[in-house]
């Protein structure tokens, strides 16, 4: 089993303050082959509207794998997408062009940044509530977990 | 004449006055007491801003429902402030779209459902286009939309670009801090929250003094 620390930062900006980010380390297993998506969890969201689920992606095989489709029961279109800092005042978001996951790496998406964009949901979201995800991998095949609905 | 001691006496007075008003008011960032803007909440009611607000602190946020990352930070984050502070007292929460031409009232009510916020103190505002692109560039938040596709029942699904914004707003309509919406930790809201309504008396004193 291979370990590894990754530092997962915390992305918390100030503007009247001016302190540093705050900083976490989450240790992760890799498993040992394949790929592991762990503590998945989902913003709440109206009927007809979208959701976020974020997760950790963890490929332990020796070959980079590529995120071919993603679905789900509640939406009738899942992208992957990320958020970025356009850097003039102004926060955007776009699809994100080349899903793929190194080997033996950790991947994780998180508010602010990469996440599964869940849109046209058949239902509303609300805290409590599990949802399923299905992610299918150029290698791994098709994953399906549950995430969790959550307003932290 | 004054009898040296009193002339003394009353100086005295005026000097602490005056320390006790400088010390008290806050110049704040910018006024909107001079502007008003016609809005709609969740419940179809006519809301008035800054008028409908006066008198009470605001923490105001802007969003588009369609935005299911940064948007609902910002949204979580103006419903934490007021669940972790010991007393909100009349504080008042609203949270104002971007994206009128979607997020009508009925919308805005479900959404605020969701996020468990469809009770007081929380309103989610909207408006007609033109006011609403009045009203963001007043407060300075900027969108812009990014990229559109049509989906498989026709509908055009569109996203946008835009600044990243809660404010606090004094009872007095002056904006007291600009706070990064969805990243800016919840205490540091709370900590100028709660001296904004422990100065409250100060600035009530000092508007009697200037009137």
């Amino acid at each position: 089993m291979l370990t590894i620390l990754l530092p997962v930062i915390l992305l918390i900006s100030s503007c009247s303050g001016g302190e540093e980010p705050a900083q976490a380390e989450r240790e992760f297993t890799l498993p040992d082959d394949g790929i592991e998506l762990v503590d998945a969890w989902a913003r709440p969201g109206r009927e007809n509207g979208v959701s976020a689920v974020y997760m950790h992606v963890l490929n332990g095989s020796a070959d980079t794998d590529t995120l071919k489709a993603l679905s789900s029961s509640v939406a009738g279109l899942v992208e992957l997408h990320e958020t970025y800092d356009r850097g003039d005042d102004m926060m955007g978001m776009r699809e994100a062009e080349e899903p793929f996951f190194a080997p033996r790496s950790v991947t994780s998406m998180r508010p602010g940044g990469l996440h599964v964009m869940l849109m046209q949901l058949n239902r509303a979201l609300t805290e409590g509530d599990e949802i399923d995800v299905t992610l299918t991998f150029a290698r791994a095949g098709e994953i399906t977990i549950s995430a969790v609905v959550q307003s932290p | 004449m004054l009898p040296f001691q009193t002339f003394l006496k009353l100086f005295l007075l005026i000097f602490l006055v005056c320390a006790f008003t400088i010390s008290c008011s806050s110049p704040g960032l910018d006024d909107y007491s001079d502007v008003r803007f016609e809005l709609t909440n969740q419940n179809g009611e006519t809301v008035v801003f800054p008028d409908d607000f006066e008198g009470s602190p605001l923490v105001m946020g802007f969003i588009y429902t369609n935005c299911p990352d940064i948007c609902s930070f910002i949204t979580v984050n103006v419903g934490k402030v007021y669940e972790e502070m010991e007393n909100p007292g009349d504080t008042q929460f609203a949270l104002v779209t971007f994206d009128p031409e979607r997020d009508t009232p009925e919308v805005l009510k479900q959404y605020a459902a969701a996020f468990e916020m469809d009770k007081p103190p929380f309103q989610f505002l909207t408006a007609d286009t033109e006011t609403i692109s009045a009203f963001m560039e007043r407060v300075s938040v900027r969108t812009q939309e990014s990229y559109s596709r049509d989906s498989e029942d026709g509908d055009r699904m569109y996203f946008i670009n835009h600044s990243d914004k809660i404010l606090l707003i004094d009872q007095r309509s002056r904006l007291i801090f600009d706070y990064g919406g969805s990243m800016t930790p919840v205490n540091i809201i709370i900590e100028d929250l709660e001296k904004l309504l422990k100065n409250r008396f100060c600035s009530l004193f000092s508007c009697l003094l200037y009137c």
